[in-house]
């Protein structure tokens, strides 16, 4: 455990940092944390993802939090987390900075396909100043998926278009579907074997 | 990941279990339901403190190099999953009547739904293939045609050819008779058209064509002994000359030929003159 060493990254104590299996499940319910700096649309997209469940007979909570790890005074009314969906917003340097902080408070077992990175105003406007690559090379490191959508007021389809996906795969990591998470990751990968980058370019 | 789908199973089954009539199977059914849903839920309560026990060690994916520690807990649980998978025999669903009607009734209305969302979109497929089929039957048709066709031109062909020489030898015949014919009709019209339209200056009253002013009235001559050449020979003559021979195709001034018609002929460019003797002259080369 990093408990007393010097190191550039503020310490992580063990009990904070989040697991999957802590608590126990209830019954058609499912919880997705938004983790996301100020300004990356978490309220918005929270209320489309409930608004998507109100007739579908899953109680869905969705807790939002700008950075984790999270405070400790909740943690025992807090249900247990079963998704975790990082916002990276790509004109927003901060919210970049937040997530790699933040994948550092959770537990491994989130990333074998409870949690996935969304990204948004990815649509190559000119004020981006985070690359679309360090943000692909941050998602192969923990060897997660990401998705591109939009969460502002300005997009409300694609709002709505990722709020389903969200929650397909958050229904999925639930348990309502009798399909292991691990599946779900499986298909969003390329099975071939790549080349090597470098081989495209010596001509 | 047992706990979840149990409890569905027993809610979707208690709420269509809910208009039966008779209540004693109704009710034992669903107490032997709840039996199992506790015990299901005791395994899963004794489960999960077992993992908290187990897993009290672990910590995050390690900053430096996460991927290694993503793909090792990757691996262990699907080698975990591979094992329960392995391991787990089939599990019997219990043998209460109702039960398992409740659970049949659900499945075949959802079968039955899924069914009827794939019959609309079936009927436009098969609609599409049928239309798709006409035209492919008839496109065969055509080229079925065209294919005999092709194949009796070709057995035409090979006999055409086989009669050699005596077939050739009597088309070509019958295309010389057919044109001689057609030379012989020609040269008769024309005759008929010449007879009608210019006939030689008779002597006395003649009657020519008084057009180019009266012809000279020959009183030397007899009534039946008419000494102009007709238009017709003439004409006869030029085109024999000019056939016979092209590289002189001349004739020399005759008296019998009588001068207006000649020089009709000259005028209206059917005859020339030789450039250099006037007493000659030749069918004007149209053909040239």
């Amino acid at each position: 455990m990093a408990a007393e060493q010097e190191s550039d990254m503020p310490e992580v104590l063990p009990g904070e940092i989040l697991k999957p299996f802590n608590k126990m499940p209830c019954r058609d319910t499912a919880t997705v944390l938004l983790v996301g700096s100020y300004g990356t649309g978490k309220q918005q997209l929270a209320k489309a993802m409930v608004d998507l469940c109100t007739d579908t007979g899953l109680k869905l909570q969705v807790r939002t939090t700008t950075s984790l790890p999270l405070p400790e005074e909740n943690t025992d009314t807090r249900p247990r987390i079963d998704y975790i969906v990082f916002i990276i917003d790509l004109t927003n340097r901060l919210s970049f900075s937040t997530v790699k902080s933040a994948v550092q408070c959770v537990d491994v077992e989130y990333f074998l396909g409870r949690a996935c990175f969304v990204v948004t105003n990815a649509k190559g406007t000119s004020d981006q100043c985070v690359e679309m690559e360090e943000v692909s090379r941050l998602a192969d490191m923990y060897n997660t998926m990401y998705i591109c959508g939009a969460t502002k007021e300005g997009h409300p389809d694609e709002r709505t278009t990722l709020a389903n996906q969200l929650l397909r795969l958050v229904e999925v990591s639930a348990g309502r579907k009798n399909v292991s998470p691990l599946l779900l990751d499986l298909t969003c990968r390329q099975l071939s074997f790549q080349e090597e980058q470098p081989e495209f370019y010596t001509v | 990941m047992g706990t979840p789908v149990d409890c569905d199973r027993v809610s979707s089954i208690s709420t269509s279990m809910g208009n039966s009539p008779d209540w004693t199977p109704l009710a034992s059914a669903q107490c032997e339901m709840k039996q199992e849903c506790v015990e299901v839920w005791r395994d899963v309560n004794m489960v999960q403190q077992s993992l908290d026990e187990e897993t009290a060690g672990a910590g995050p994916a390690d900053s430096h190099c996460p991927l290694l520690a993503v793909s090792r807990a990757k691996q262990l649980q699907l080698q975990a999953q591979v094992e329960v998978l392995e391991s787990q025999q089939p599990q019997l669903m219990s043998t209460h009547k109702k039960v398992i009607e409740a659970v049949l009734v659900n499945l075949l209305q959802e079968s039955l739904e899924q069914l009827a969302e794939l019959l609309p979109a079936m009927k436009v497929q098969q609609k599409e293939l049928s239309a798709s089929l006409e035209l492919e039957e008839q496109l065969l048709e055509q080229r079925q045609e065209i294919g005999r066709m092709l194949e009796s031109r070709l057995a035409e062909v090979p006999e055409a050819q086989e009669t050699s020489v005596d077939s050739r030898v009597k088309t070509f015949r019958r295309k010389i008779k057919a044109a001689e014919q057609f030379h012989g009709n020609l040269v008769q019209s024309l005759a008929e058209f010449l007879d009608t339209h210019f006939p030689p200056p008779q002597p006395g009253k003649g009657k020519g064509r008084r057009r180019h002013g009266s012809g000279p009235v020959d009183r030397t001559l007899d009534v039946d002994d008419p000494q102009w050449e007709t238009l017709n020979n003439m004409i006869e003559t030029l085109i024999c000359k000019s056939m016979d021979s092209p590289h002189d195709p001349y004739i020399p001034m005759e008296p019998r030929y009588w001068p207006p018609y000649v020089e009709m002929l000259l005028r209206c460019g059917i005859a020339q003159r030789h450039p250099e003797d006037s007493g000659r002259f030749k069918l004007a080369p149209f053909d040239l």
